[in-house]
């Protein structure tokens, strides 16, 4: 008996402490979150709120989360990129100016960029270039003038039609200025998409694929996504490994596509483009937005614009270019095909809107004598490209919004 | 440095300092309330909830290619 005691104490696992492991886990946690809280403040300059750049919306798809922690993209209280804050009720004796878009407009970044202009501010887009030169125009003299930037990346007529139908119809817009062409006109078109349904309007927006797991899907991974990205929204700790884990499972896609590539078919010939039938089937399908907007426009008596958005991509030739802008042009793929059919686009978005007698601003001829840096990548402006884009605005529909202040007095 | 993004230099930071934990606790400068068990329990934990994370985020980046997210993901 007294021979076995020894061996059997030197058997003996030691009991876990669990309030130990417990309380271990908890401190771990807490320096962590205080530390990811420090970070991001150094990193934006302000308290963590939330690393998520969008809400869900019931129509329209997303809105910019007002509660977006980025030391350049500042949100208001109503999902608007801008420094001010606005209220849904028109104030008395207010011009008011509703831009509609997509990245374009809310001055987005592509991955290949002039870093040199680092990122575009909210003090730096169209609509606040825009607002200062009707504010110092004497025909406006007495107006309070405001310039919103309701702006959502990669929105495209269906999401801005259906945005500007529920919602921003009712903020009492004098003015409604559309952006946003380049989501619908960008992309090249081939024979058969058309028929196919997979040209640019007729698929589904990829946040669209992200809402139906999120929200409809009832599966258990859906269940833990739900859960850590509801946790995100309340920790810094979480918030960052959330972002860590998408780059991380991102890379990990692209290297496994990387190293499948030389196992694809390669492409049997170069793909023809869309056929003209198609490419009015095409048109004909963006108008049904379109007419739609301007519709309930006209009903609400609203006026209402369109821009025509142009492409880095399709202006060598037509733009003289910035060394800048050369070396950006660099990377991008273009073919004669491409910028055919971007041109032709342009020419049916011209002809089915003036047959709309809704007007269009179209920077495309001013861009003919810019040598100047105006894009900062394949498609957004730098901050003076900004400004120059307001200014072509401003000149083009100044009298119809004169027209506005004269019926209302 | 990335711009949409956290920047660069952040993960780069929080695995030196784990590295430099690690070191302080192999050398004894830093002391544990744990027993050595206690700690691999504690890190099984934490590597379990962070595996979760990475292998939902990893099934979702399957099903929807990065390719897409010009604008950055959700």
């Amino acid at each position: 008996m007294a021979a076995s005691e020894p061996s059997s104490q030197a058997g003996a696992i030691p009991g876990i402490r669990w309030a130990r492991v417990f309380a271990a886990l908890a401190a771990l946690l807490l320096v962590l979150e205080a530390l990811s809280q420090a970070l991001i403040y150094a990193y934006a300059g302000k308290p963590f709120e939330s690393l998520s750049p969008y809400r869900w919306s019931a129509y329209g798809l997303v809105r910019n989360n007002p509660a977006l922690t980025s030391p350049g993209f500042e949100i208001d209280r109503s999902g608007f990129r801008s420094l001010n804050e606005y209220q849904k009720q028109k104030p008395a004796g207010t011009l008011r100016v509703l831009l509609l878009g997509g990245s374009v407009l809310y001055s987005g970044l592509a991955g290949v960029r002039l870093d040199q202009y680092g990122r575009v501010s909210s003090a730096q887009t169209i609509a606040p270039y825009l607002e200062a030169l009707l504010a110092a125009d004497p025909l406006f003299a007495g107006y309070k003038i405001e310039v919103i930037n309701s702006a959502v990346n990669f929105n495209r007529i269906v999401e801005v039609s259906s945005a500007y139908l529920e919602e921003y119809l009712h903020w009492q817009p004098d003015l409604v200025i559309v952006f946003g062409s380049i989501n619908n006109f960008y992309w090249f078109r081939r024979a058969g998409d058309f028929a196919a349904g997979q040209t640019t309007l007729q698929t589904r927006h990829p946040f669209r694929l992200e809402f139906e797991r999120l929200v409809n899907e009832q599966s258990l991974a859906a269940f833990i996504e739900r859960a850590w990205r509801t946790g995100a929204e309340h920790s810094a700790m979480l918030a960052l490994a959330s972002k860590g884990s998408v780059v991380l499972a991102d890379r990990l896609v692209q290297l496994s596509q990387t190293l499948a590539h030389p196992s694809r078919r390669p492409p049997t010939a170069a793909p023809r483009p869309e056929t003209a039938d198609e490419a009015r089937a095409y048109m004909q399908l963006y108008a049904s937005y379109a007419d739609a907007m301007i519709a309930a426009a006209r009903r609400a008596k609203q006026d209402i614009a369109f821009v025509w958005e142009p492409a880095l991509i399709h202006s060598e030739g037509s733009k003289p270019l910035s060394d800048e802008e050369r070396s950006l042009l660099k990377s991008l793929d273009q073919t004669p095909e491409k910028g055919a059919q971007f041109e032709a686009s342009r020419q049916a978005f011209h002809a089915l809107l003036d047959g709309a007698g809704a007007p269009v601003v179209d920077p495309t001829d001013a861009l003919k004598t810019t040598p100047e840096t105006v894009f900062i990548d394949y498609v957004h402006y730098t901050p003076d490209g900004n400004r120059f884009i307001a200014s072509i605005v401003y000149k083009q529909l100044r009298a119809l919004l004169a027209a506005k202040v004269k019926d209302k007095k | 440095m990335h711009i949409d993004r956290i920047p660069l230099w952040l993960p780069l930071l929080v695995v030196a300092l784990i590295v430099g934990l690690a070191l302080a606790w192999r050398r004894g400068w830093l002391k544990l309330p744990l027993t050595q068990q206690e700690l691999a329990v504690t890190l099984k934990i934490l590597f379990i909830l962070g595996s979760v994370m990475v292998l939902v985020t990893l099934r979702n980046a399957i099903e929807l290619p990065a390719g897409q997210f010009i604008y950055g993901r959700f």
